[in-house]
């Protein structure tokens, strides 16, 4: 890849991550959400991917981390979830704002996105499903460009463990 | 000029964790030092202004998710920023 | 089985599910109920601006968590596919 590339591909990425994070926040006026701005932010990291090449991509994006956060996502929502069951009697009860007027004041307060719009658990769910497909777009791009090459350094020592063992 | 403090802390809490990810290899011939931080925090504050108020509030002229997310990153390097690849075996 | 009994088998089925189709269209407009919906038509536009939003995340969450499902179940076969014998990506 050319140089002028090399230079414009980073901030041009830091950029682009930044007006996906926007599309998130902004999920329950404009339209946009999870699902969308979460794809925005993972064209940023597979861009630098792509023109970097596997190894010396800035953003390091290791198994565990990638794992680690899409746990972290889908957890959210189903936490979110049991947390309606549990002060309600109904699963994904929209505890900021109930229309239902069944649960008391001080959890209704606890759960509201502070805003001028009140939209109750909606944002939060944003957030959970925005990070989930950044990072799953990401692993599915990561495993086509191959692990091999970070296994190099595991093949010499897996080699060199054969040779001990005949 | 009021800022809400709901997309301020979630643009902090996302931007954070994007920045964890940004090391710096030494083997290639990339640097990155500090210059192009400050231009992106530069290029950040003119997108800021020419979103507007973003999804319609009304406290402040400028977008305050994006500044939050632009200062989450600059955290996130400084705190956990990574020296070198984790790959290699030490022998 | 012979080819005759499943030929008649699949006839069988295939008339029985077509009647259903075709009896279903022609009376469809008495099928659908729609008085659940009204309320939330009233109620919707008080909680968030974005009618679309607040029905993926609120009237049908329950839809939406099984696509976050089907999103980790994407993921996990397509790095079973393409990442076999390859599994220590910086894991150590």
């Amino acid at each position: 890849m050319s140089t002028i590339l090399k230079i414009f591909v980073f901030p041009a990425a830091l950029v682009i991550m930044c007006l996906g994070v926007l599309t998130i926040l902004g999920g329950h006026i404009t339209p946009g959400g999870g699902f969308q701005g979460g794809a925005m932010i993972a064209a940023a990291l597979i861009f630098c991917l792509i023109i970097y090449g596997l190894k010396d991509s800035p953003f390091h994006l290791s198994h565990d981390f990638l794992s680690a956060v899409e746990s972290v996502g889908a957890l959210i929502f189903v936490l979110l979830g049991i947390a309606g069951l549990a002060f309600s009697g109904f699963y994904l009860y929209n505890l900021g704002v109930d229309i239902y007027h069944i649960v008391p004041a001080t959890i209704q307060n606890l759960f509201d996105y502070p805003d001028p719009t009140h939209a109750g658990i909606i944002p939060y769910l944003n957030f959970a499903v925005g990070l989930k497909v950044m990072v799953g777009l990401t692993a599915v791009v990561i495993a086509f460009m191959g692990f091999k090459e970070y296994e190099e350094e595991s093949e010499e020592s897996e080699d060199l463990n054969e040779e001990e063992v005949e | 000029m009021i800022v809400y403090l709901g997309p301020t802390a979630l643009g902090l809490l996302l931007g954070f964790v994007l920045g964890t990810r940004i090391k710096d290899v030494p083997e290639s011939g990339l640097k990155f030092g500090a210059s192009v931080y400050i231009l992106f925090l530069i290029v950040a504050v003119i997108v800021s202004y020419a979103q507007g108020p973003f999804p319609y509030y009304t406290g402040t002229p400028f977008a305050s998710g994006l500044i939050a997310t632009a200062v989450g990153i600059i955290l996130g390097k400084l705190v956990f920023g990574r020296g070198n690849t984790p790959q290699k075996m030490e022998e | 089985m012979s080819e005759g009994i499943k030929k008649l088998i699949m006839g069988f089925s295939l008339f029985t599910f077509a009647v259903a189709i075709f009896q279903s269209t022609y009376q469809f407009k008495q099928i659908i109920y729609p008085g659940i919906s009204y309320l939330y038509n009233y109620v919707g536009p008080k909680i968030a601006p974005n009618m679309v939003t607040v029905v993926i995340f609120d009237w049908r969450g329950y839809d939406t968590l099984g696509e976050a499902l089907i999103l980790v179940t994407a993921v996990i076969t397509v790095l079973l596919v393409f990442g076999r014998g390859k599994v220590q990506l910086g894991g150590k």
